[in-house]
């Protein structure tokens, strides 16, 4: 039999712990315990060998102790089915030898059963562990009463009831930490050898699981009484509601809408403050620092550069405030619910949709959110069509086009510009759906999984986590971010800078007076761009857009920047917004460059292109080969030349 | 009798034919991969389930505890796997 255990008292030799592991089922209220235990003192990181996001934090218990808590993936059982639980597994295979780790388990009062199933097994690893027990509030709303000190006895464990939302008991729970000493337990190697081996046939499972039913039956006998008087179903009612066959696709589509318009106009004023702080420093900065070449590269290079993505900051924060919002309220789950049809008949599956949601933030963090997918074909079609979504990187690309094409007049109280955005958004998802219903037919299908998915209650949200969850994802975005633009600024000014034949120089000396577009075009920068400026120039595009295309290939945001720091180089005194300067840029002809089709060409371009090497690297990674993200790079390169060529051709017929 | 009367009583259907708002007893699932996922879940054989809605055009079913009202949706294919008793006969 697979499932028994052994207590054996074992002698240690170190009584303080380095870290405990934080395990527990999904949705659990496990990162809420997280938060509540390390505040702000966490930190975010990938696990070793994979890019699963890891999360640890710091408790301090006194003054000279102090425990890190990782936040391992939820699961359910440790012979788990996805990529993502599995890491869970092979983490605590780890850590199986290690004296110094504990586990802070997280018992969920709304599906004891369950949390006992995966305790069951935690067990068999004989760490020391503390228990606590969730979301009781809940289940009293549910009508079931809980006797934890019952339980308590019954599993020969203190259990702690806490209650992560409103910080109730987490002092006690930190104390009981502080205290914490190892137990000394012998470990189950069977269990662990078998875990270890990962050769464990589906049908032997389930006398496994028959043996731990009987243990749980009797942990839970007498513990869970049933009161049907304090029984309130909040969410049978707005269910009624939000999954309706029409009235729930309809609220759907609006609270998209209504995103995607609040996220145009809501961050519009803090983004005017950011800017103008902006332009006050780089007025400041050159005002006050001596004129040279340094000055010169610090303000119109890393500030003008720096600036261009600061100032999108306020539409990042409403769009990492929207999505976690939605997962923290149990929307989310709704939308996998209503959307697993229509995305069954793409080829996708159900839970593809936290991906592509999560990609309207970022892709990189999506494709990773794919190893919650079982199904091997619907997580390889959803990796491959996620970049199609339009990420917070590129909505510093959007909004700049956008406001020099698309006039700020609201038509019939209807905004053109946030309404031009949704279109785009909404030209990104279609992409995806056309892509995926093609990618099926090319990708062979494996045995599928099932799809069983719980369906959580609603719940208002913690702001606290809302507000930490944003800080950090706010956070990561711009440290990968501002590494790669302040880099590329420094490395874009030297280029702009400087000629090959040093021509820039000798005019200088010649003619002070000279354009300095003039400059610009003789630079380094400007031979390159016009290198390119024959394979671009039936897109619309002149040499200048052609450097900002190859410089955001490292990242999309990163065009922004690059045209800020092009078109700063002129050394005038007075700093004018960019959208400004780039509706004063003109042709040879002294018509405007940034005209409607080259906008439109420009627009398309970034709905369908990949230029993202992170999103490359993390495809490379999840799909274990090449061939996959060249496919998309390709495929997406093919189909925005071909669309911007298209759009620019039709439109200036 | 008893026998006859509880045969008319409960009608032996699969998850997918169960009508909406019907109480039903999940009574045994075909697919061993589905199985464990239900167990993991903690869907239980021989419990009270309520089929709360259907998605449209043979979306997922979603199933809720009678007692607790904890709810889980389960795709329509795989509904297909799973034999119930259900009241409906009665109607």
């Amino acid at each position: 039999m697979l499932f028994s255990f052994k207590f054996v008292p074992k002698v240690q030799k170190d009584n303080s712990f380095l870290q405990f592991l934080l395990v527990g089922n999904p949705n659990v209220g496990k990162t809420s315990l997280f938060n509540a235990l390390t505040g702000l003192n966490q930190k975010v990181g990938n696990f070793p060998g994979v890019t699963v996001e890891k999360k640890m934090g710091r408790v301090e218990l006194s003054q000279n102790k102090r425990i890190e808590i990782l936040d391992l993936p939820g699961t359910y059982n440790l012979f788990s089915q996805s990529a993502d639980e599995a890491l869970t597994t092979q983490y605590l295979l780890e850590h199986a030898q290690d004296e110094r780790t504990g586990i802070l388990f997280v018992l969920d009062a709304l599906h004891l059963e369950r949390s006992l199933l995966l305790y069951s097994q935690i067990q068999q690893f004989s760490l020391p562990m503390i228990v606590v027990i969730t979301r009781l509030d809940l289940a009293q709303k549910q009508g079931l009463e809980i006797a934890v000190p019952q339980l308590s006895q019954n599993l020969g464990k203190e259990i702690f009831s806490v209650n992560p939302r409103k910080t109730k008991g987490i002092s006690s729970l930190i104390e009981r930490m502080n205290e914490a000493n190892p137990e000394g337990q012998e470990k189950d190697r069977e269990f662990i050898n078998l875990l270890h081996s990962n050769q464990y046939e589906p049908d032997s499972l389930i006398h496994d699981q028959m043996s731990r039913v009987a243990w749980i039956n009797q942990a839970l006998e007498g513990i869970i009484h049933f009161n049907e008087k304090k029984k309130t179903d909040v969410a049978k009612t707005l269910d009624r509601w939000i999954l309706h066959p029409v009235a729930g696709y309809f609220i759907y589509a609006t609270i998209l809408f209504i995103i995607f318009q609040l996220l145009f106009h809501g961050a519009s004023y803090p983004m005017g403050w950011i800017e103008q702080t902006f332009l006050l420093l780089c007025q400041w900065t050159a005002n006050h620092l001596p004129e040279s070449k340094l000055t010169s590269l610090f303000v119109e290079g890393i500030l003008g550069g720096l600036g261009g993505i600061v100032i999108f900051i306020p539409q990042m924060i409403f769009l990492f405030a929207f999505i976690s919002f939605m997962e923290e309220t149990g929307y989310m789950s709704r939308v996998v619910f209503l959307m697993d049809r229509p995305m069954r008949a793409l080829g996708l599956d159900g839970k593809s949709m936290v991906p592509l949601i999560s990609a309207s933030a970022c892709a990189v963090p999506a494709i990773l959110a794919t190893r919650g997918i079982e199904d091997k074909k619907s997580r390889l079609i959803t990796i491959l069509v996620t970049p199609f979504i339009s990420c917070s990187a590129r909505l510093p690309v959007y909004i700049i086009l956008i406001g020099l094409i698309i006039p700020s007049t609201p038509v019939y109280g209807i905004q053109l510009q946030g309404l031009t955005l949704f279109l785009l958004y909404l030209l990104g998802i279609l992409a995806a759906a056309f892509s995926s219903l093609a990618l099926q037919f090319f990708i062979k299908k494996e045995d599928s999984l099932p799809f069983v998915m719980d369906m959580p209650g609603y719940q208002w949200p913690k702001w606290k986590n809302l507000v930490i969850e944003i800080w950090f994802k706010t956070k990561v975005f711009l440290w990968d971010a501002g590494k790669i633009i302040l880099s590329l600024s420094i490395v874009l000014w030297v280029l702009a800078s400087y000629s090959p034949d040093d021509l820039y120089q000798k005019e200088k000396q010649e003619n002070k007076q000279s354009n300095a577009a003039e400059k610009l075009e003789q630079s380094y920068l400007g031979v390159m761009g016009k290198t390119i400026e024959p394979i671009i120039q039936p897109l619309g595009y002149d040499w200048k857009i052609g450097v900002a295309l190859i410089s955001s290939f490292a990242a999309r945001e990163v065009f922004v920047g690059t045209l800020a720091t092009i078109y700063n180089l002129d050394g005038d005194e007075s700093p004018e917004r960019l959208t400004d300067r780039m509706r004063q840029e003109t042709r040879s002809d002294g018509s405007p460059v940034f005209n409607f089709p080259t906008g439109i060409s420009l627009l398309l371009f970034y709905v369908f292109s990949m230029q993202c090497m992170s999103t490359f690297a993390v495809v490379r990674k999840e799909t274990n080969t090449w061939f996959w993200p060249f496919f998309q790079l390709i495929f997406m390169f093919i189909l925005a030349y071909g669309s911007a060529f298209l759009a620019y051709q039709s439109l200036t017929v | 009798m008893l026998i006859r009367f509880s045969l008319n009583y409960f009608k032996q259907m699969t998850l997918a034919d169960c009508p909406t708002g019907e109480t039903f007893i999940l009574n045994s699932v075909e697919q061993v991969a589905l199985k464990n996922r239900l167990f993991d879940l903690g869907i239980r054989q021989g419990n009270f389930y309520k089929l709360i809605t259907k998605a449209p055009m043979k979306g997922p079913l979603l199933i809720q505890d009678s007692k607790t009202s904890n709810a889980w949706a389960i795709r329509f294919d795989d509904a297909l796997f799973i034999q119930i008793c259900s009241e409906s006969a009665k109607r």
